[in-house]
């Protein structure tokens, strides 16, 4: 996929649930390596690790030794050698493993000063594979080299345009190399160049939907769309490449393989799931994350343990297919 | 106008911040101690005025908390997060209270969400009227299945809850009969909870109480003198009228804010400590028709509660939070709540799993070898450290303070810096002695700050190391 003129958005269909309690507990983030693995980086409170799932939702266990060095995890992300990213909120570290666990570097001093970090949690790489640092405590975002170089970094402390109060997750479209913010205590989004230069934000105030509530995680995808992690509602927010509302996302799990297998062998869990309604169990609880891959959103069900993916429908267009672009309403009658 | 008068003696603030909060710094005494102290107590009462303590940040780095309620150590975290963070000191105090009183634990169900929406339960009505209270505990999946009431039908009877509602939450023993236990019973037949899903395999989710009408015993009972087709509620109401209940929940509250008592089961043959003082709350009680802030603002405010200093060993839980407020820990959500929970196990208590229905035992039984030991330990090992915000405040002070160089004053200072603790006078005498030993205290050079630091250190891990420590 890349940026089109326009889309004729057919669909966004429930796809898939993966993994269960006990394999993916608490998944914070995740991120796929090149033979499709999934690194679920699950964070409970005391301890962390990096377990890997496939689609056949097997547990492939966990990254040996990749939990050791995890206090508080907050994102992961593989590069195009398949080594592993991670930030650590409390060790004020990036953290980089290999597929094996082990470890190849960690960076990152605590401070407020120029090149340090206090609470790192967003990461994304840029075209040039610098690393992009959300630096919760000290309200802004920092730039460095892979290796750990500062570059540069942008954002103050408040909640006028441009500035940020305690940010959560970062993103890049690679369509235009903008950056893509989730002011976590601001309830809204912004967007910055790859300078730091201010470019809009924007919030949900929406009639039917409401509002923003602490949005986390932040992916955009080839299409230049936006997926917001909403935690505080519970929900995966959708914007479009200018922030308009598109869609939201409150959970739809089917059971997943490996749960399938867990309630067939447990006569006193199928009975309590005889006796309860259903529905309430389908939705996110707490999401903190949303990764694209491709055509599918992934979204790391952090309070039920469990991945929801779901897959996007939707047709690429020219100018020869539709209206020129306005944002003035009209009626019409065909 | 704001004024820096003293309206209030810092000391008798600290008391207070001890019993009906968790502890105190000195700069938190020094603030209230612009307010009158009826005053303070007014505040204490009406925690709605103050704002909660704030979630969103907390619910941010203990991530959990924001998205199932399947870890109690992280919800145990949590309440000592508000303990030490709370405007509201009474309101949390309350909560743990009630839990003692009206103990529900998690052992039996294993369910943790319920154990947290009953601690939540019990912080937004502690301080409400007594029918109330027992009305939403009634209503409680933890206490329903702690206590049986699910099996409790209207063709078969389980006494359980019938029992103890009696005996340990409102009358105790020797003021009702075995026939109101059943006819109790029968009124509460019908009230149950919802089935939750199980942990696996994606987590705890929450039960609500339901009343099942079919399954309700409609018919006419006798209970303590009184007829009628009672149901719940309304056997809630004649129990709350029993002078009987106001004494035995005033006498809990007595031992909890005010003097340690010996055991519950010795209440029936061993008088009151202070029989005035349960005179004097269950006139409130019933001038009242039960309620608390009534009770509590006549606790408070009496002289005897007043007089009452350190005359109560802390439970664990108050025992770590005060420890904290002094080193000025976890102001914000750092790493290491999720421990406090063990860390208060070790002291022998599990917040959200008291031992049996009939709560802790309190005053010295929590005191022995194996806990003085893990509380002197907590204690040296939170507070020995002079980077700990609370330390370098108290080394700050005293090093500022050139009246404090002297070792009488030294000493003096101390206890008032580590939150007006008072000590016997024998206990003072042995660090005053210990204190001129080494002379006056000096910041002159570099080495004379080492020194001094090195000796405030001492002397701190002295205080809380005393016996007084022990006890709020």
């Amino acid at each position: 996929m890349s940026k089109p003129y326009a889309l004729l958005r057919a669909g966004f269909p429930f796809y898939a649930t993966l993994g269960m309690r006990r394999v993916t507990t608490m998944p914070m983030d995740l991120a796929i390596g090149k033979d499709q693995t999934i690194y679920v980086l699950n964070r409970m409170d005391e301890i962390s690790e990096i377990r890997k799932i496939n689609w056949k939702d097997e547990d492939l266990g966990t990254i040996p030794e990749g939990g050791k060095n995890l206090e508080w995890p907050v994102q992961i992300l593989i590069d195009e050698l398949d080594h592993i990213y991670i930030s650590d909120e409390a060790k004020n570290k990036i953290i980089i493993l290999d597929t094996s666990g082990k470890e190849l570097d960690s960076w990152g001093e605590f401070g407020s000063t120029n090149g340090k970090i206090n609470r790192p949690s967003g990461i994304c790489f840029d075209k040039d594979n610098n690393i992009y640092i959300v630096d919760t405590y000290n309200h802004r975002i920092s730039k460095f080299t892979k290796s750990g170089t500062f570059i540069n970094s942008f954002g103050e402390n408040g909640s006028q345009k441009g500035q940020l109060n305690y940010p959560w997750g970062i993103d890049i479209d690679h369509n235009t190399g903008d950056l893509l913010v989730s002011d976590w205590g601001n309830d809204r989004i912004q967007k910055f160049d790859y300078k730091g230069n201010f470019i809009n934000d924007f919030e949900l105030n929406n009639e039917l939907v409401g509002k923003l509530d602490g949005p986390a995680g932040i992916a955009v995808d080839s299409h230049s769309d936006i997926f917001v992690a909403d935690r505080g509602n519970h929900r995966i927010i959708q914007f479009n490449h200018k922030g308009n509302y598109v869609e939201r996302f409150i959970g739809d799990a089917v059971l997943s393989k490996i749960g399938r297998t867990y309630l067939m062998a447990n006569a006193r869990a199928l009975r309590a799931r005889e006796m309860t309604p259903l529905e309430e169990t389908k939705r996110f609880r707490g999401p903190t994350s949303v990764r694209i891959y491709g055509d599918l959103m992934y979204i790391p069900d952090l309070g039920s343990h469990r991945i929801q993916v779901y897959k996007k429908e939707a047709y690429e267009l020219d100018e020869t297919n539709i209206l020129p672009d306005t944002d003035i309403p009209f009626l019409y009658n065909v | 106008m704001v004024t820096n008068e003293i309206k209030t003696d810092s000391s008798l603030v600290a008391h207070l911040l001890r019993r009906a909060g968790f502890g105190s710094d000195y700069s938190q005494i020094q603030e209230f101690t612009k307010k009158k102290y009826e005053e303070i107590v007014e505040d204490f009462l009406n925690p709605e005025i103050f704002p909660e303590v704030e979630d969103k940040l907390i619910s941010r780095h203990y991530i959990s908390l924001g998205a199932n309620k399947d870890n109690q150590a992280t919800w145990n975290g949590r309440w000592f997060y508000r303990m030490i963070n709370t405007k509201r000191p009474l309101q949390e105090k309350m909560a743990l209270f009630w839990h003692h009183v009206l103990a529900t634990g998690w052992t039996k169900s294993e369910h943790t969400p319920t154990m947290v929406n009953h601690i939540e339960m019990l912080r937004k009505n502690g301080l409400k009227n007594f029918r109330t209270i027992l009305i939403e505990l009634s209503k409680d999946p933890a206490m329903i299945y702690w206590l049986d009431n699910n099996e409790n039908h209207s063709e078969s009877i389980n006494e359980n809850y019938g029992r103890e509602i009696l005996e340990l939450f409102s009358m105790g023993i020797g003021n009702y009969t075995e026939d109101d236990i059943k006819n109790a019973a029968r009124s509460f037949t019908g009230w149950t909870f919802t089935q939750p899903l199980p942990l696996y395999p994606y987590g705890h989710y929450e039960s609500k109480f339901i009343f099942k009408e079919n399954d309700h015993d409609y018919g006419v009972k006798k209970f303590l003198e009184k007829t009628g087709p009672f149901n719940g509620e309304e056997i809630i109401d004649i129990i709350s009228q029993q002078e009987a209940t106001a004494r035995f929940i005033c006498r809990h509250l007595y031992n909890f804010f005010v003097e340690d008592e010996p055991q519950v089961p010795a209440w029936s043959i061993t008088p009151p400590k202070n029989q005035f003082a349960i005179d004097q709350m269950v006139k409130s009680w019933l001038e009242s028709d039960a309620d608390l802030k009534s009770v509590m603002r006549t606790l408070l405010n009496s002289d005897w509660f007043k007089k009452s200093k350190m005359n109560r060993v802390k439970c664990p839980a108050e025992f770590i939070a005060a420890t904290l407020k002094i080193s000025g820990e976890y102001r914000s959500p750092d790493p290491g709540l999720v421990q406090l929970e063990s860390t208060c196990i070790a002291m022998g208590q599990k917040l959200m799993d008291p031992p049996s229905v009939e709560g802790w035992h309190t005053g010295k039984e929590w005191i022995d070898g194996g806990t003085l030991t893990e509380r002197v330990n907590y204690a040296i090992e939170i507070l020995n450290d002079p980077n700990k915000p609370g330390v370098k405040f108290i080394i700050n002070e005293i090093k500022n303070d050139k009246e404090s160089h002297n070792p009488k004053k030294f000493v003096n200072r101390m206890l008032e810096l580590v939150g007006f603790i008072e000590i016997s006078e024998n206990t003072k005498s042995l660090l005053i002695k210990l204190a001129e030993e080494d002379g006056k205290l000096s910041f002159r050079t570099k080495k004379d700050q080492e020194i001094s630091r090195n000796r405030i250190m001492r002397m701190l891990r002295l205080i809380i190391s005393s016996m007084e420590f022990q006890f709020s």
